[in-house]
């Protein structure tokens, strides 16, 4: 039986931190009253360590009770990006650790159901943000800033490295502080406070207004619908997408084009 | 002309064209190339009409030989004219790709001298991204019709799509708006796709190297509401072009009137966005939910309900097949429920194994009660509290009551803005049916 705690758990808010936090739960047969990072909180609390021995472990437990899907819902779910969703996954993992493989089927059980929820939320966003994040180009590199509401970066990993896998890039997640680096083979998410980028270069503010000439352009006037649009591409997400964010500056673009087409042919 | 107006022209030219998808191919990045294509297709953005935008579309040219009257690059019409080079063209793609503006390029054209020399100018555009910049990202090319075979085969060879347009539902509409086509000239290239793509197959099977032919398929598009069509034979010509040319999308586009002409409907007369819409509906149910042509339209009812769409109106007519139990009901059953699509159903398929479901279990895996309450039973039971009588069906299904006192009113209703539910709209206008 597992018995109600008054003590916070704090840990390091990583998914490995997590698992060494249902560790420790299965260990005391307690269920703390929450979990917290390394803030300030006026709770007692339980700091639980993030332990290499144990996360080996119990990824080990977790793959062969839940099975792979169970454990990839569980992951996945990890990414949600809301404040007390620890205690639902740790009553699920709880949940299906008793069940076995097939809680995952469970759709009809309201922990499943949660869970289940939560990972859509998060693979939802990621799919959104395969198309909707904008890169500038420096020429030797490309940097992006997202601001997402769940923490998709290790979702999205795989599908830009193996697009541009020849380009060093940077995506910056503003909301988790958090980037995604990538340059040549080398792929790492670090923590990241705070990311300014370069001042554009003149392509570069070429390329945007000429996407931003396409995006008005393409639209039908006849055809108009705010609302439909507005479904599709929620405005949370236009903060920073060219085609709704970017002002061109007073110096005239087709003095521009004209500007980088003499230099193109002269050189 | 500097490249601001060149793509506003040729995009404005080219934005009619509804098939935006990136979808059908799945192709890994490489190293030493740049992009990707995945199978399931990627939005980049919404265009204020809401539609997604994927793709980079444009027209090579929108300079034509040709008089079709509906079309606003026809050789009569007085309109600016422009043309990219292949190679400008091929930069502004790769510069938009980069920047993870689009998924790839959906390129059409005017016919430019002549079929051949245009498609030339598209095959050289095409070699450009594809050879010089290792592009394998997503292509859409239209195959020009009346160009060498030779030709349709390179293009075919370099890109993931290919379209041919239809254009009109009939072969009589063709010859009255677009005097120098032939429907048999269109059918040619659609027939010489449809071969490549099938040798195509057989050549995979035996070595795995050899190049592949338009592997996303083909597809084709065709304008509604130009000329006097019923529905039902709209819906079995779209039947007939999935069966004998195994197409991927057959797609409609609700005609815009911008020109006057004896031949069109006149200036005034609003796109039928709901008549689209409900094609788009019905072309879901012949490729997903195994209906055929007939059970959606016969001859008696050739037109749709422009209050139910085709799903709901014919679950309405056969309401003797129903209420279905949830528990046992096979797949292709339950897929005939309104309210429960593909994803609903797999999922009470998957949950059910796990022991009976009822209408709370239901809810909580995600299938939508509104519509489907009326037509499915749990252990037995319809759901508690529900009225039931064909006023109350057609009420929660359409949105709207059937009383007289308003039914000319909901439908006239139904052409302006706001149509019947939310979601349609939403679909409906998107496209994305
Ligand atoms: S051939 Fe195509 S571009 Fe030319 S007039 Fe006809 S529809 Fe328009």
């Amino acid at each position: 039986m597992f018995k109600r705690s008054a003590l916070m758990y704090q840990y390091d808010k990583t998914f490995n931190g997590f698992l060494c936090c249902i560790y420790s739960c299965c260990r005391l047969h307690e269920i703390p009253s929450g979990f917290c990072g390394n803030e300030d909180s006026l709770f007692e609390k339980r700091e639980i360590c993030t332990n290499h021995k144990v996360v080996t472990e119990m990824r080990h437990i977790l793959r062969s009770r839940l099975g792979s899907n169970g454990f990839s819902l569980l992951s996945n779910a990890f990414l949600y990006g809301e404040a007390h969703k620890e205690t639902d996954l740790l009553m699920f993992t709880l949940f299906a650790l008793h069940t076995g493989p097939s809680a995952v089927f469970m759709r009809g059980h309201p922990l499943v159901a949660r869970v289940c929820d939560m990972e859509r939320g998060v693979l939802n966003e990621a799919h959104h943000f395969l198309g909707f994040i904008r890169f500038t180009d420096y020429g030797y590199a490309l940097s992006a800033i997202i601001e997402p509401k769940h923490f998709v970066l290790p979702k999205i990993r795989t599908h830009f490295c193996d697009r541009f896998s020849g380009e060093t890039f940077l995506i910056f997640d503003k909301t988790h502080k958090a980037a995604l680096l990538h340059h040549s083979n080398i792929l790492r998410i670090v923590p990241l406070d705070a990311f300014s980028p370069a001042q554009p270069d003149d392509a570069e503010l070429l390329f945007r207004s000429l996407f931003q000439r396409y995006h008005t352009a393409v639209s039908i006037p006849e055809r108009k619908n705010e609302r439909c649009q507005n479904t599709n591409l929620p405005k949370r997400f236009r903060g920073q997408m060219t085609e709704f964010s970017f002002h061109p500056s007073t110096t005239s673009l087709s003095e521009l084009s004209v500007h980088l087409l003499e230099k193109e042919q002269s050189s | 002309m500097d490249i601001f107006e060149k793509l506003t022209i040729l995009t404005d030219a080219a934005k009619y064209d509804v098939a935006c998808t990136s979808s059908g191919v799945d192709r890994g990045g490489a190293p030493g190339t740049i992009g990707n294509a995945a199978a399931c297709g990627i939005c980049h953005s919404f265009s204020a009409d809401g539609r997604c935008i994927s793709l980079l579309k444009v027209l090579f040219t929108n300079a034509c030989v040709y008089d079709c009257k509906y079309c606003l690059n026809r050789r009569s019409n007085d309109v600016r004219r422009a043309a990219f080079t292949p190679r400008e063209l091929a930069d502004l793609t790769i510069a938009f790709y980069r920047r993870n503006y689009i998924e790839g390029l959906f390129l059409s054209s005017g016919v430019f001298k002549n079929p051949d020399y245009t498609c030339e100018q598209l095959i050289e555009t095409l070699s450009i991204l594809r050879n010089e910049y290792r592009f394998r990202g997503y292509i859409h090319v239209k195959a020009i019709p009346g160009a060498d075979t030779r030709l349709i085969d390179q293009l075919g060879l370099l890109a993931d799509r290919m379209s041919v347009n239809i254009e009109l539902p009939t072969s009589e509409g063709l010859q009255k708006l677009a005097p120098d086509k032939t429907r048999q000239a269109i059918l040619k290239p659609m027939g010489l796709i449809h071969n490549r793509i099938q040798e195509n197959n057989y050549d995979l099977v035996q070595y795995r190297h050899a190049p592949k032919f338009a592997p996303a398929g083909h597809s084709t598009q065709m304008i509604i509401g130009a000329t006097n069509d019923s529905d039902l034979h709209i819906l079995r010509l779209t039947q007939a072009l999935y069966h004998k040319y195994a197409l991927k999308r057959v797609f409609f586009s609700a005609y815009i009137p911008m020109q006057s002409h004896a031949l069109l409907p006149s200036l005034d007369t609003k796109p039928p966005l709901l008549r689209e819409h409900r094609l788009y509906q019905a072309d879901w149910l012949l490729r997903f939910y195994g209906f055929h042509a007939e059970e959606i339209l016969d001859d008696e009812h050739p037109d749709f309900n422009p209050i139910l769409d085709p799903k709901c109106n014919w679950a309405v007519n056969h309401l003797d097949q129903f209420p279905v139990e949830v528990n046992r009901a096979p797949y292709e059953i339950l897929l005939r429920v309104p309210g429960i699509g593909v994803k609903s159903a797999r999922r009470i398929i998957t949950a059910r194994k796990n022991g009976s479901l009822d209408f709370g279990d239901l809810k909580r895996i995600g299938v939508v009660l509104k519509r489907a309450q009326f037509f499915l039973t749990c252990r037995g039971k319809q759901m508690p509290h529900l009225k039931f009588s064909t006023d109350t069906i057609i009420h929660a299904l359409s949105g709207q009551s059937l009383s007289p006192a308003n039914s000319d009113t909901a439908q006239l209703s139904l052409f302006s803005e706001s149509s019947p539910t939310k979601e349609d709209v939403q679909k409906c206008l998107s496209g994305q049916l």
